[in-house]
């Protein structure tokens, strides 16, 4: 299972195996992980899944021109490594990135 | 306020859950009880009627899983709240229990209105809870016929659902367009149009009366008119109705809902409500409204757990927002546009993509972006900051919106009066 490191907003890491087939929105909530609210469920309807990957690098699919639109409504600054957490499929490729939580999703 | 030791919230859903997880989030230091009157672990109701029906995972409907309320301290209280003794300050449950409190939240949410229809053996179905949509998901698997009663925002979206699997979707409502009360006539007739292309029978202007059986089995819904809707399937969605049962029982105010003052408590200092079934003053305090959103029953739920932590001081104030998947297509809402007296459409250039601005008195009130997750956006952030432009440029698609954000950067007092 790839391996993905979140850092919460007071700086701690925790890792995470996550399941082929899961988004890294439900892989944190599922582990856990605090601070990823997705409070649409992972619809692309709430921008409250907002989180900042640093080595996406060609790990990632870059986002969408929807998920482009929508991290206009992220409560904490906009940055250009912002994705939103729930449009992230879980494939062997995201193994070792490092996912940064905002301050707030509010 | 002093200090609270034990919070009792009743009912588990986003309200509910959002508050727990908020007051825990915060520091708060004493007990915190969730109680879960229908069992099981807490989970998000909005998918039910939406990706649930059709492909979604079970487990993604949780919130959060079982350690998470242990390591945060939230007791999850899986028992029915039967009562309140407001000069004891407990809660009875079903089992027996009575449970202390210095302040109690209600967030009872909503239930399905129902109706009974002659030749109703109990089948018709609701879609108001997860057992309900396991049961209509199971059942979508079975039927070639579904007839849907009520085109408001569940009709849609299960109707979507059912078309989505080959089964024939008839749609009736004695409005004259779908979400007639919710949305504008040009987003309306956009679903509508879309439905109607994907094989969606409509029937407006009118009404069921009953259903209709052979050898037992439901074959069809008559309607007023005389018309008969082949169905092996019925679903009602007409509307929710608040649960206010405990409420009313405890001799607290309820009038659509349990009535709040701008700081959502009742009128017993110990006792509050948040979410669907909370009605708070609105129009400056001369009514009051319910809003029946994620949106409302998260940001009431984040706002009262500031407020019992001692740390809030001014009334809530929100714009609200809404959203909708009806098959491939994406209805997000800002404000309420039932409030609006003008509408004005901003295309997009690209068929299917726009967005309709609500004016109330030539104040913008409301903004419903189908398929434009970015008008959508921004559309949040002018709201909040109470910025009005004007209805005669807003329909150009050359207008700039995000323009309007960096020419006013301050926030200013809100337009949006709730």
């Amino acid at each position: 299972m790839p391996k993905v490191s979140f850092i919460d907003k007071f700086g701690a890491e925790s890792q995470v195996d996550c399941e082929i087939g899961a988004t890294l929105m439900t892989s944190a909530k599922r582990a856990g992980i605090k601070g990823i609210e997705a409070e649409c469920g992972g619809t692309l309807s709430c921008a409250t899944c907002h989180v900042y990957i640093e080595n996406a690098d060609e790990k990632i699919a870059p986002a969408s021109s929807s998920e482009d639109e929508m991290l206009e409504a992220v409560a904490a600054e906009r940055k250009p490594v912002s994705r939103l957490a729930c449009q992230i499929p879980i494939t062997d490729g995201v193994d070792g990135i490092v996912v940064r939580i905002p301050e707030t999703q509010f | 306020m002093n200090a609270i030791g034990d919070v009792v919230i009743v009912g588990a859903g986003h309200a509910g859950f959002s508050l727990a997880s908020a007051l825990a989030d915060s520091g708060f230091k004493g007990r915190i009880s969730l109680i879960n009157g229908e069992g099981g672990l807490p989970y998000q109701r909005p998918p039910l009627s939406k990706k649930y029906l059709s492909d979604g995972k079970h487990e993604d409907l949780f919130f959060q899983p079982k350690a998470f309320f242990e390591s945060d301290g939230i007791l999850l209280v899986q028992d029915a709240v039967i009562a309140i003794d407001r000069a004891a300050q407990t809660v009875l449950t079903k089992s027996g229990k009575s449970i202390p409190y210095d302040a109690l939240v209600l967030a009872t949410g909503t239930s399905a209105i129902q109706i009974s229809l002659s030749g109703d053996e109990g089948d018709v179905a609701y879609l108001d809870n997860l057992n309900a949509a396991i049961d209509l998901r199971r059942r979508l698997a079975e039927v070639r016929r579904v007839a849907v009663i009520g085109a408001g925002f569940i009709g849609m979206e299960f109707a979507s659902a059912a078309i989505g699997k080959s089964i024939s979707v008839a749609v009736v409502d004695n409005a004259s367009r779908p979400m007639e009360r919710s949305t504008s006539q040009d987003v309306s007739m956009y679903f509508q149009n879309e439905l109607l292309e994907a094989g969606v029978i409509f029937h407006f202007q009118a009404s069921a009366i009953a259903i209709r059986r052979r050898d037992g089995r439901v074959e069809a819904v008559e309607l007023k008119c005389g018309t008969e809707v082949p169905a092996d399937l019925v679903l009602l969605g007409i509307g929710t109705r608040p649960n206010v049962e405990l409420a009313l029982q405890a001799g607290l105010a309820c009038s659509n809902g349990v009535v709040v003052d701008e700081f959502l408590a009742t009128s017993d200092p110990h006792i509050f409500v948040i979410g669907d079934c909370a009605a708070f003053p609105a129009a400056g305090g001369k009514t009051h409204h319910r809003i029946t959103s994620v949106q409302n029953a998260t940001d009431q739920a984040r706002y009262l757990a500031q407020r019992l932590l001692g740390r809030e001081e001014s009334s809530y104030r929100k714009v609200p927002w809404f959203w909708s998947d009806q098959g491939p297509n994406k209805l997000q809402i800002v404000g309420l546009p039932g409030q609006a007296d003008l509408f004005v459409t901003r295309d997009s250039g690209v068929a299917g993509k726009f967005s309709v601005f609500g004016y109330r008195e030539e104040v913008l009130v409301s903004v419903e972006s189908v398929n434009r997750p970015g008008d959508h956006a921004l559309a949040r952030k002018i709201l909040e900051r109470g910025i009005s432009p004007d209805p005669k440029e807003v329909g150009s698609g050359d207008f700039d919106l995000r323009g309007l954000l960096d020419k006013t950067p301050q926030r200013r007092e809100m337009a949006f009066n709730n």
